[in-house]
């Protein structure tokens, strides 16, 4: 575990000089959720309406910047074009000869560039959710902690997802593609629109998806703490993490032993 | 000599897909892939003692790449076996990590942004050392490897000498029994070359590490080495101690003369001519057929102005080889 600790601090040391590049990154968050103000704040005004599907306009607001802070942690190159471009280029190989587990190493770099990507992000998000639609009311500092678990096993959950694709480059020239598609699903049924805004018969479906453990669950949460909900939401996570390992572990090997058998 | 590497018909077939020219053959390939079976490495025999500094080498494809990385854990055999360290590489990768280091002087192993200070404190978590341990092993290679000018300075401000000098302690922290040095030198200047050369040399009789390089620069091979492995075409076509090489194979002088007027000398049993160019000459011997005082008689005394005589360079000797194994 000692390795991945200095992992985690050497990859921070590094990090901490590019901390002005997630504050620049920012702005392309930003840019996206100006445009989902502008959008909801017209849908709110045009069927005047306080309430959309249980949602007031400052909760969906607050939603969508909460969702946008949660999907800049899984866009990281560190899940995506670091494992691709080492798998393609073949410098994976080198990695195997290190005492050490490459999917344990990412992980630990993922984790590093978060911590100053999150605080970063969750300043300025905080900040440009005050300034477009003043405070979350509904928001209960009390469950806070609980809060924090839950954005911690989401972000741990989509990366898993990245990562899982990222490793289908050991069969397939360029995944990008799978992560293009994991982008736009994230996008449509997690980051635009909460679960109660679409139809009841899609809805269980993403109920019980990888979306709402990594995106809209734990948001949900943010927005409006729900006991009972927030157990639902943990047990999903849980499900999933232990799930993804699963893959990712399988996955894992079979690409390692296809690159000892036939190279990189 | 206790026996730190030893390889016993060792042998890696690669299966590699082929397809057919044209867009045609693109889509069939797609349908029906065919493969065929390329022979990378075949039945390599070799033992090499500890302490030892040896050459690997090879033209390019040769099988040299695959063959290291079969002796690092990086590739799997087809058949026969590799005992590095008293470890099989391919069973037990995770142990031979603890012996072996790895310097590739193409693929960079540092963290940029890092110092190497920082570098070396990570190196050494990964391999379990303690602190106090780590900060004994910078001491003791910041004095071998001179690094005190720079230990402090992020690893993206280095020079690329600099770099390979971090890149060789980096791969010396946990004490490794072998290091794997591929391409050490490439890239650098003559000066910094030498200097690596030095440190290489140092290492090896400071901590008693078996050097196994790889390089195409023959200056590398002929200071540091006094054992020369040849591989082509996945088999081993030469092992010889680098003087036998030399004296084996060191049957032709270069002869530079300039005269002072034209001499017409064509090419005959034992001279041939490389350079004839005014009044100068460039001749290759063949000493085993004709010695360099007959040459020097053939071309009259009174009419040279200047000369030079040397052994045919390595890198000719080198190549010759490759060419006479195909």
């Amino acid at each position: 575990m000692r390795k991945y600790v200095e992992v985690y601090k050497s990859s921070l040391m590094g990090e901490l000089q590019y901390a002005k590049g997630f504050l620049f990154n920012f702005i392309g968050t930003l840019i996206h959720i100006f445009i989902f103000f502008a959008l909801w704040k017209y849908l709110y005004s045009s069927g005047d309406k306080s309430i959309i599907n249980g949602y007031t306009l400052v909760q969906m607001i607050w939603y969508v910047t909460f969702t946008e802070f949660l999907t800049g942690f899984s866009s990281s190159n560190i899940l995506r074009k670091t494992p691709t471009n080492d798998i393609v280029s073949g410098n994976i190989a080198y990695a195997l000869n290190k005492p050490y587990n490459y999917t344990g190493y990412l992980f630990s770099r993922f984790f590093a560039e978060s911590t100053i990507k999150g605080i970063i992000n969750l300043i300025c998000s905080i900040i440009l959710g005050l300034i477009l639609i003043g405070p979350l009311k509904t928001f209960d500092i009390r469950f806070l902690p609980f809060m924090i678990v839950s954005i911690i096993l989401a972000m741990i959950v989509a990366a898993l997802i990245r990562l899982i694709i990222s490793y289908l480059s050991f069969w397939v020239e360029d995944s990008e593609p799978f992560q293009w598609l994991f982008k736009t699903v994230f996008l449509i049924f997690g980051v635009t629109f909460p679960l109660e805004m679409f139809p009841m018969y899609i809805r269980p479906i993403i109920r019980y998806s990888p979306v709402y453990a990594a995106l809209s669950g734990p948001v949900k949460m943010i927005i409006n703490f729900n006991i009972n909900e927030y157990l639902g939401v943990i047990l999903s996570q849980l499900f999933y993490i232990v799930l993804l390992i699963i893959i990712l572990k399988f996955e894992y090997k079979k690409g390692a032993r296809k690159l000892n058998v036939n190279g990189g | 000599m206790t026996k730190i590497i030893e390889i016993k018909h060792l042998s890696k077939t690669f299966k590699v897909k082929e397809k057919e020219k044209g867009f045609k053959g693109s889509l069939k390939s797609i349908i029906k892939p065919k493969y065929k079976l390329k022979k990378a490495v075949n039945n390599i025999n070799l033992s090499i003692d500890k302490g030892e500094i040896i050459a690997f080498i090879g033209p390019n494809g040769a099988g040299k790449s695959t063959t290291i990385k079969m002796l690092t854990g990086i590739l799997c055999p087809s058949s026969g076996q590799a005992i590095v360290s008293g470890v099989n590489p391919a069973k037990q990768r995770k142990k031979l990590a603890y012996k072996i280091g790895t310097v590739f002087g193409q693929k960079e192993q540092l963290w940029t942004q890092l110092t190497p200070y920082d570098n070396f404190k990570f190196f050494g978590a990964i391999y379990d050392l303690k602190d106090y341990e780590i900060e004994k092993r910078i001491k003791e290679l910041n004095d071998t490897l001179e690094l005190n000018d720079f230990i402090n300075t992020p690893v993206r401000n280095l020079s690329l000498g600099q770099r390979i000098r971090c890149e060789i302690a980096a791969s010396l922290i946990h004490k490794p029994e072998i290091l794997f040095l591929d391409e050490p030198t490439i890239g650098l200047d003559p000066v910094v070359k030498e200097n690596i050369r030095v440190l290489i040399k140092r290492m090896n009789k400071e901590f008693g590490t078996t050097i196994f390089l790889t390089s195409h620069d023959v200056g590398d091979i002929e200071k540091l080495c006094k054992r020369v492995i040849i591989i082509n075409d996945g088999k081993v076509v030469l092992d010889d101690s680098m003087s036998n090489l030399k004296y084996n194979y060191l049957n032709k002088k270069i002869i530079e003369v300039k005269m002072k007027e034209k001499v017409n000398l064509s090419d005959e049993d034992g001279i041939t001519v490389l350079k004839d160019k005014g009044y100068g000459l460039k001749l290759s011997i063949d000493v085993s057929k004709k010695s360099v005082s007959d040459v020097i008689r053939m071309l009259d005394t009174d009419k040279i102005i200047d000369i030079n005589i040397s052994n045919e360079p390595l890198e000719n000797i080198i190549a010759n080889i490759y060419k006479g194994s195909k």
